[in-house]
């Protein structure tokens, strides 16, 4: 097992060297001179030259490359214009909000999902089937900075219940925290709650009507054991490919969601870097963003083996 | 259709697909799907109970205890997700108050009287490591886990290389009478039936068209159904293609008036078409649903090839 | 299953025919299924306010008349109210259901044509060509879609253009994956090893047999990304990035509705049901499409 996990990880350099050299690329399509884009239109052509020469855009594009690599195998992710601070330090202050923001959105999403989609099947054309299909077609469809500004409309403005923004803090107690979580995390949480709710209940539809269900049947076991442990651990294998992609939606989510409460995260982060052109946290939360997704894959790969006992690690990524 | 079954005994149902065997079967579980399935009428009466009256909770302390079933594809009856001691141990721990570790050494002792080696190293193995024949063994050995007083094997060999069918039936036999379990043996099959069956019933659209003893039955075969049947089963002395029935099992979704088969039996006259014939007894223990097989009168059969 | 298809060669049946009558089941399927109803017709409303949005809008777009700004909606012929610079509402939003259908049919017409040409390549030549492009849409795809156009829009500047390539080159690694894996499953058809022996070049195959055959999956998820695109697009611009005011597209009705939430709720309102309705419309359709083509299809 440790082996294969290992495996895998090398299996990912080339995966990260893709998403660093499109990083690479896509700041170095900045049109005219970067530097110049950097400083502003105010700046003057000595400052102009200073960011060049610090930049290393005087070096041929090769050995900018190099450079960009060699920093970033140190963690280096370069120093922010705007926060003067390192980026990688900058990130990791607001990475655990954005954690913990996901995380709570990815619970709920997991929480209510699944046992939807489950009750959804065992009730197939129900009122309650119904129901939640409709409700998680909108789900899926929910442009969800728009749900986060409703939600902030009407339990915010409206009937005053909850925070609209920031996160509280521990020192206004826990629930001040709690309290500030609410919202942002039901906005973050729709879309994955309804798509677990879909790939819940088709897969459900479909190993319910196996064999090995009607050998539980047989076998005695109380209808709830039969879909809540035999059928359920069966259609996990869908679930989980679908969780991977939610999870990565969800990374970009948080940008969105976290601009509307003023959540400050990585997602927060990029947005104010954008509007103060600040292009190298950009480019290093981008950056972070997308290793982090890729470990998340990796982890859900090996979540697969747990469920799915014919899958092997060693033969994945061929389909 | 009605039968009687004594412990220890094994009754054959066969007929084609479609004639309604695995639903009778399921039924005895109660383990039809509700909607559409639901038994209308009649009962199933085990060691004086009668099974369509018991709640969903006695109906549970019964299956795969007293009664237990085994299907015809064992590659997709076993649940690919959990260890094969894993089901074995479950079946027992819902039924017999033991702990794990006395239910594992139980597991451990129906693999190997199912035959299975290495019995310790397989319980922890998943069903994908298995061949289809062990399978049906592992299979075997969940249904027999809680000593069911009544097995019904659901088409057990059908999915099976002709010498693993051979191998499993020699072991059912054996099993049966260690452990004294009737056993409702469905089949297509009437060689299966031959090889370990008492009586015999024989179905059609979801009536029994004959019923008797398994010797009587092939001696002296009364309904034109069980004729095509014979007919159709590889015999030593087969060449080229087998004769099959023609036609298909009815739609039984449409209100048939007369006899179900009479479609496709070539003896059918016109009273065939408009009047169900009733299951009568026409010699000892042997009983003909059939207008044209009473006590007084009878059919001339005509070869094999007579339905092409 | 799988038996039946290899029994059904193409020499035997009359392909024209079996064609048709695909075709034409598929459509009835697809009307029998009223929720791919409701979603085509949401599309087609869709289309007939972006082509007639002249006739349609009450007002110029753009027109400003900041004595009316933030006016309910009914009020002064402005059915759907006026926005911080005393724009009609209802006319914006007819205007901006342009900006959406254009990027939402341009940007997957683009993702959507790259993507497939690359899955083409990789499922077909496999290889070394396969391990390349697979490694680079891997990498790709490894971006969150909405934050690779985030990345690719700060660098290209705000625009109608932009907003296009931006979310056109996020769709890209989708489409090349889907595409690969039907071109893997097709090429091992029997048909296609007796077109090879009869001596058809590599594109000829490519195009003439393998393509045509990964079409429904193709459209299936165009339709669905087309909803994506669109939700993307009124979140570039939501977040300041996509199109250029005073250019009406919902997003930034959206991010101006946001600063006015207390005072006029009704824009923020208005603008998120339309990109609801319509992602909802072609999230409809393409569900309809899938099931109606083949409902096991994994899209």
């Amino acid at each position: 097992m440790l082996r294969l996990i290992l495996r895998r990880l090398v299996d990912l350099i080339p995966t990260l060297l893709v998403v660093a050299t499109t990083v690479f690329i896509i700041t170095r399509m900045i049109p005219g001179d970067p530097a110049a884009v950097l400083l502003g239109p105010q700046a003057s052509p000595d400052e102009i030259a200073k960011m060049r020469e610090s930049l290393g855009l005087n070096q041929p594009m090769y050995l900018q490359y190099i450079d960009f690599l060699g920093s970033l195998l140190q963690g280096d992710l370069g120093t922010s214009l705007g926060y003067h601070q390192p980026v990688l330090s900058l990130i990791l202050e607001r990475f655990p909000n954005t954690l913990l923001l996901s995380v709570c959105a990815l619970a709920i999403a997991l929480l209510i999902g699944i046992p939807a989609g489950i009750i959804s099947a065992t009730k197939q054309y129900s009122a309650w089937d119904y129901t939640v299909m409709i409700l998680s077609l909108v789900g899926v469809s929910m442009p969800i900075f728009w749900l986060g500004v409703m939600l902030v409309l009407y339990f915010s403005v409206h009937l005053g219940w909850l925070p609209a923004t920031g996160m509280g803090s521990l020192s206004e107690g826990f629930g001040s925290v709690i309290t500030h979580l609410v919202l942002p995390s039901i906005a973050l949480s729709t879309i994955p709650m309804a798509t677990f709710a879909r790939i819940t209940r088709s897969s459900m539809l479909e190993v319910i009507r196996q064999d090995y269900i009607k050998t539980a049947r047989a076998k005695g076991l109380r209808e709830f054991f039969v879909v809540w442990k035999h059928a359920l651990k069966n259609a996990m294998t869908p679930l989980l490919t679908v969780m991977g992609m939610q999870i990565s939606s969800m990374l970009g989510g948080a940008v969105l969601t976290e601009t509307i409460f003023s959540w400050p995260g990585m997602g927060r982060l990029v947005v104010d870097a954008i509007e103060n052109r600040d292009f190298v946290v950009v480019q290093g939360t981008v950056l972070f963003i997308a290793v982090i997704f890729v470990l998340i894959n990796l982890l859900v790969d090996i979540l697969y083996t747990v469920v799915n006992p014919r899958v092997n690690l060693s033969n994945k990524g061929e389909g | 259709m009605s039968f009687d079954l004594r412990q220890g005994e094994t009754i054959g149902i066969v007929g084609e697909s479609g004639s309604g065997k695995s639903v009778t079967s399921t039924a005895i579980l109660g383990l039809i799907p509700s909607p559409p399935g639901k038994i209308e009428r009649g009962s199933i009466v085990f060691e004086g109970k009668d099974l369509t009256k018991l709640s969903q909770d006695e109906m549970r302390k019964i299956r795969g205890n007293e009664i237990s079933m085994i299907f015809q594809d064992p590659m997709t009856s076993l649940n690919p997700v959990f260890t094969v001691g894993n089901q074995i141990i479950e079946v027992i721990r819902l039924h017999q108050q033991v702990n794990k570790k006395e239910a594992r050494t139980r597991a451990i002792e129906m693999l190997k009287l199912v035959g299975i080696p290495e019995p310790e190293k397989r319980l922890e193995q998943y069903p994908h490591e298995f061949s289809g024949g062990m399978r049906q063994r592992v299979m075997i050995a969940i249904a027999l886990a809680c000593n069911p007083k009544l097995l019904i094997a659901d088409e057990p060999t059908t999915a099976l290389d002709v010498t693993v069918q051979a191998q499993i039936l020699e072991l059912m036999k054996k099993l049966q009478v260690d452990l004294k379990t009737s056993i409702i043996m469905i089949t297509h099959d009437l060689g299966v039936v031959w090889e370990s069956c008492q009586k015999v019933l024989v179905m059609y659209a979801g009536n029994t068209v004959e019923y008797a003893n398994v010797e009587d039955l092939y001696q002296n075969p009364l309904h034109p159904y069980t004729w095509g049947l014979l007919d159709s089963q590889i015999k030593s002395d087969t060449v080229g293609k087998l004769p099959s029935i023609p036609g298909n099992p009815p739609d039984l979704r449409n209100e048939i008036a007369g006899c179900y088969f009479a479609p496709r039996c070539a003896y059918a006259q016109e009273k065939c078409f408009t009047e169900r014939p009733p299951l009568v007894e026409v010699s000892l223990e042997h009983m003909v649903a059939c207008h044209f097989q009473t006590a007084d009168h009878r059919l001339k059969r005509e070869g094999g090839e007579a339905s092409e | 299953m799988s038996n039946q298809a290899q029994n059904i060669s193409p020499v035997s049946v009359p392909l024209a025919a079996k064609k048709k009558s695909k075709e034409n089941s598929v459509w009835r399927r697809l009307l029998k299924n009223k929720l791919a109803l409701v979603g085509m017709i949401i599309i087609a409303i869709m289309v007939i306010f972006s082509v007639f949005a002249p006739l349609i809008a009450t007002h110029p777009p753009n027109a400003m008349d900041l004595a009316n700004s933030l006016s309910e909606p009914g009020v002064d012929g402005h059915i759907l109210g006026t926005d911080n610079y005393g724009r009609d509402l209802f006319s914006r939003i007819i205007y901006g259901t342009q900006i959406s259908l254009i990027v939402g049919i341009f940007a997957i017409g683009l993702g959507g044509m790259i993507g497939t040409l690359l899955g083409l390549v990789a499922g077909y030549y496999g290889g070394k060509w396969d391990a390349i492009i697979m490694r680079l849409m891997d990498g790709l795809f490894a971006f969150p879609f909405i934050l690779l156009s985030i990345a690719l829009m700060t660098v290209l500047g705000a625009g109608l253009f932009n907003v296009i390539l931006a979310i056109g080159v996020a769709n890209i690694p989708g489409f090349a994956r889907i595409v690969r894996g039907q071109v893997l499953a097709v090429k091992e058809e029997e048909y296609i090893e007796v077109t090879r022996s009869l001596g058809a070049n590599h594109s000829r195959i490519i195009f003439h047999h393998i393509l045509p055959n990964c079409m429904a999956p193709i459209i299936v998820y165009a339709t669905m990304n087309v909803a994506g695109a669109i939700i993307s697009e009124a979140a570039l611009s939501f977040l300041g990035l996509g199109v250029q005011p005073p250019t009406a597209s919902w997003g930034s009705i959206l991010k101006d509705g946001k600063d006015f939430l207390v005072l006029s709720p009704h824009m923020a309102t208005f603008s998120g049901l339309a990109i609801l309705l319509s992602v909802l419309g072609f999230n409809l359709f393409g569900d309809g499409l899938r099931d109606a083509l083949d409902p096991k299809m994994k899209v």
